[in-house]
C-alpha cells in the first residue's frame, strides 16, 4: 500500500476514536514516565557509585598491641594481594588528623576524641573497589588487626534508598502498563468495530493482512509514541527544573548528566511505540478477521 | 475456468450440509445465474470461490488451481482476480464515489498515476462520469449499485460474483445494473450472479444453474428463472430491457470500445493460477 492512502486511513480512525486515543496517550505517558524516571534513579545510583567508589578505601584497624613484625608481615601479605593497588600505613596521629578532618562540622565530636583514642591503620585502595568483601573476610582475625572496614558498605543504606524509589518507579510503571494495555485492547476493540465494513472491502478486494492490520498497529505504535514523547518531555524538564535548578546545589553527591536523560527518553519512546504496537496487534487476532 | 467437483459445505454449526456433492463447470467469459430459495446454497458457492470458506469435501478449483490448497498468506492475490458486488452495496459513507472505487486499488498499492488514470475511466464505463465527488448517500441505490460495479470491476479481475445485486432496487433501476453486468461480461470477464429476480433471468435466457437445499437440480444454457420455462422476459421485474430508470443509462460498457477480452491483456493463468504476481496491474492498463 501506498504511503499516501495509508496516512489517509490512519488520519480518519485517529480522528474517529480521538477520545480513546487520547486516553492511552496520557496512561501510556504516566507509565513510560514512571519508568523513564526509574531508569534516571537507577542512572544515579551509578553515578554516585562511580564519582565515591574512587575515594572509596578498605581500612585495617590495627590493634595497640601490634609488633613491628606482624605488621611487616601484614603488609607483606597485602602487597601480595592481587586484589590490592595500594597499601598506606597511618599512624595514630595521622589517623586523628583526619578524623577532626572528617568530622569538623562536629567540634563536641572531636573534643572528646584524643590520637590515643583511634587505631593506627592501614589504608587499601583495590584494584576492584567493589570487591571490598572478600578483603573483610579474608583479613578480619589475623594477628594485630582489630577491624577490616570496607567504606563501601557505608554507602550501601543510600544505595538501598534509591534502588528503593526506582522499584516503586518500576512498580508503578507496570501498573500503568497495564491500564495503557487494557486500554489498547479496547481502542483496538473500537476501532476494528467501527471500520468493519473497510476492513472487510480491504478483504474483498485482495488486500493483504499486512496491509488490513497496518493503520491498526500503526495507530497503536503513534500512541504510544505520543505518550514517549510526552513522557521523555517531562524527564527533560525534570533535569532542566529540579535536578539542575533545585538539587544542584543542595547535595554533595553528584548528579545524573543529560545523557542518562536522553538515553532514558530515547528508550521510553521506542518503548512505548514498540510496546503499544505490539499490544495492537495482539487485540488485532482477537477483534479482526484475517 | 471454474470447476466444482463432488463439492459438499458443512458449516461447523450447521446441522445440513449448505452445498451437497456439487459438481459444475463454468467456463471463461460465460454469465451464469445461480437460482433458487433463501438458503439453498447459493452465497455459500459464492463465498466458496472467494475462498472465504473451504470446502467440507470435493474439490474447487479456479484456472486448475485448488482454492482450498492456497496458502493463506496468498489469498489475496486470489481476491484480486475475482470481483465482488453485494445487494448491499457495500460502500464506504465517507469517500466519494472516485474515492470509493479508488479505495479497491489503493489498498493492493496500485501506484497513484494509475489510479489516477484508471478511476475516471472507470467510472465513465458504468455510467457515473461528472458524479466522482459525490458522496454515496447523494446516489440513488442503483448509482450507488453501479459504485460498487466499478470497484468490483477496476482492477479488471477474471471474475466477477454477485450476490443478488439487484435484491434492493426497482425492476428498471436492476434492468440497468443488468445491462451493466451484460457489458462486463462482454469485456471476457466471467459473471456469476446469483438472484431472485426472475424477469432478469427470464430476460436474457443464459445459462441458469438451480440449486435446491445445497444440490444442483438444473443446469441449463438459455435457461430460464423456472424449470419449466419462463415467459420471455415479461415477468414481475419487468426485464424488458428497458432503460435504466433513475441511475442513469450509462451502463454499456461493453458499447464503448472497452470490449474485447484480448483489448486488456487478460491476466490469463497468472492471474489466480500462478498466484505469484499481481496480474491485474498489468490489465488495468487496458481500460477502455
Amino acid at each position: 500500500m501506498r504511503i499516501g492512502p495509508l496516512l489517509a486511513i490512519l488520519g480518519a480512525g485517529l480522528r474517529r476514536n480521538l477520545a480513546v486515543t487520547s486516553a492511552v496517550v496520557i496512561t501510556a505517558a504516566v507509565c513510560l514516565g514512571m519508568l523513564g524516571a526509574g531508569l534516571l534513579l537507577r542512572a544515579e545510583v551509578h553515578t554516585v557509585d562511580g564519582y565515591l567508589v574512587d575515594q572509596l578505601e578498605v581500612v585495617i584497624d590495627l590493634t595497640d598491641d601490634i609488633t613491628a613484625a606482624q605488621r611487616a608481615a601484614l603488609t607483606d601479605d597485602l602487597k601480595s594481594d592481587p586484589a590490592v593497588l595500594a597499601v598506606r600505613y597511618e599512624d595514630k596521629r595521622q589517623v586523628y588528623e583526619r578524623f577532626k578532618r572528617d568530622f569538623r562540622s562536629s567540634p563536641d565530636v572531636v573534643a572528646g576524641v584524643g590520637p590515643a583514642d583511634l587505631p593506627a591503620a592501614l589504608r587499601l585502595r583495590l584494584v576492584d573497589p567493589r570487591a571490598g568483601d572478600a578483603i573483610v573476610v579474608g583479613y578480619t582475625g589475623r594477628d594485630g588487626v582489630e577491624a577490616v572496614r570496607d567504606q563501601r558498605a557505608l554507602l550501601r543504606p543510600l544505595y538501598r534508598v534509591l534502588d528503593g524509589f526506582s522499584v516503586a518507579a518500576f512498580t508503578l510503571a507496570a501498573v500503568q502498563a497495564a491500564a495503557s494495555g487494557a486500554l489498547i485492547y479496547t481502542m483496538i476493540r473500537v476501532s476494528a468495530h467501527a471500520r468493519r465494513r473497510e476492513t472487510a472491502i480491504m478483504r474483498l478486494v485482495g488486500a493483504t493482512n499486512m496491509t488490513i492490520r497496518a493503520p491498526f498497529v500503526l495507530e497503536c505504535a503513534l500512541s504510544g509514541l505520543a505518550g514517549g514523547m510526552i513522557a521523555a518531555a517531562a524527564l527533560v524538564a525534570l533535569k532542566a527544573f529540579l535536578v539542575d535548578g533545585r538539587f544542584a546545589h543542595q547535595t554533595t553527591f553528584p548528579l545524573f548528566g543529560w545523557e542518562a536523560v536522553w538515553v532514558s527518553g530515547g528508550a521510553v519512546m521506542a518503548l512505548g511505540a514498540l510496546a503499544a504496537a505490539a499490544m495492537g496487534s495482539l487485540a488485532l487476532h482477537r477483534h479482526l478477521r484475517a | 475456468m471454474i470447476r466444482l467437483d463432488a463439492v459438499t459445505m458443512t458449516y461447523p454449526a450447521g446441522s445440513r450440509p449448505a452445498l451437497r456433492d456439487l459438481t459444475l463447470r463454468i467456463d471463461e467469459g460465460e454469465f451464469v445465474y445461480l437460482v433458487g430459495q433463501s438458503g439453498s446454497g447459493k452465497s455459500t458457492l459464492l463465498r466458496l470461490l472467494l475462498r472465504e470458506e473451504r470446502a467440507t469435501s470435493g474439490l474447487v478449483t479456479l484456472d486448475g488451481v485448488d482454492l482450498a490448497a492456497i496458502p493463506d498468506r496468498k489469498v489475496p492475490l486470489l481476491r484480486r482476480a475475482v470481483g465482488c458486488v453485494f445487494q448491499d452495496f457495500r460502500l464506504l459513507p465517507d469517500r466519494t464515489v472516485a474515492g470509493n472505487v479508488a479505495f479497491a486499488l489503493d489498498v493492493v498499492g496500485r501506484p497513484r498515476h494509475v489510479v489516477r488514470a484508471v478511476v475516471p475511466e472507470v467510472l465513465g464505463l458504468v455510467g457515473l462520469a461528472g458524479k466522482e465527488d459525490r458522496y454515496p448517500d447523494e446516489l440513488s441505490g442503483g448509482e450507488q449499485q453501479r459504485v460498487a460495479i466499478a470497484r468490483a470491476f477496476v482492477s479488471r479481475p477474471r471474475v466477477l460474483l454477485a450476490d443478488e445485486p439487484t435484491g434492493n432496487l426497482d425492476p428498471a433501476t436492476s434492468e440497468g445494473i443488468m445491462r451493466l453486468l451484460d457489458a462486463v461480461n462482454r469485456t471476457g470477464t466471467t459473471v456469476v450472479m446469483a438472484t431472485h429476480n426472475a424477469g432478469l433471468v427470464d430476460a436474457r435466457r443464459r445459462r441458469v444453474i438451480e440449486l435446491v437445499d445445497g444440490a444442483c437440480v438444473r443446469d441449463e444454457h438459455g435457461g430460464a428463472y423456472e424449470a419449466d420455462g419462463g415467459d420471455d422476459g415479461d415477468g414481475p421485474s419487468g426485464g424488458d430491457g428497458g432503460d435504466a430508470g433513475d441511475d442513469g443509462d450509462g451502463g454499456d460498457a461493453g458499447d464503448d470500445g472497452s470490449n474485447g477480452t484480448n483489448a486488456r491483456g487478460r491476466a490469463g493463468v497468472a492471474g489466480v493460477g500462478g498466484l505469484g504476481g499481481a496480474a491485474p496491474a498489468g490489465a488495468v492498463g487496458g481500460v477502455g
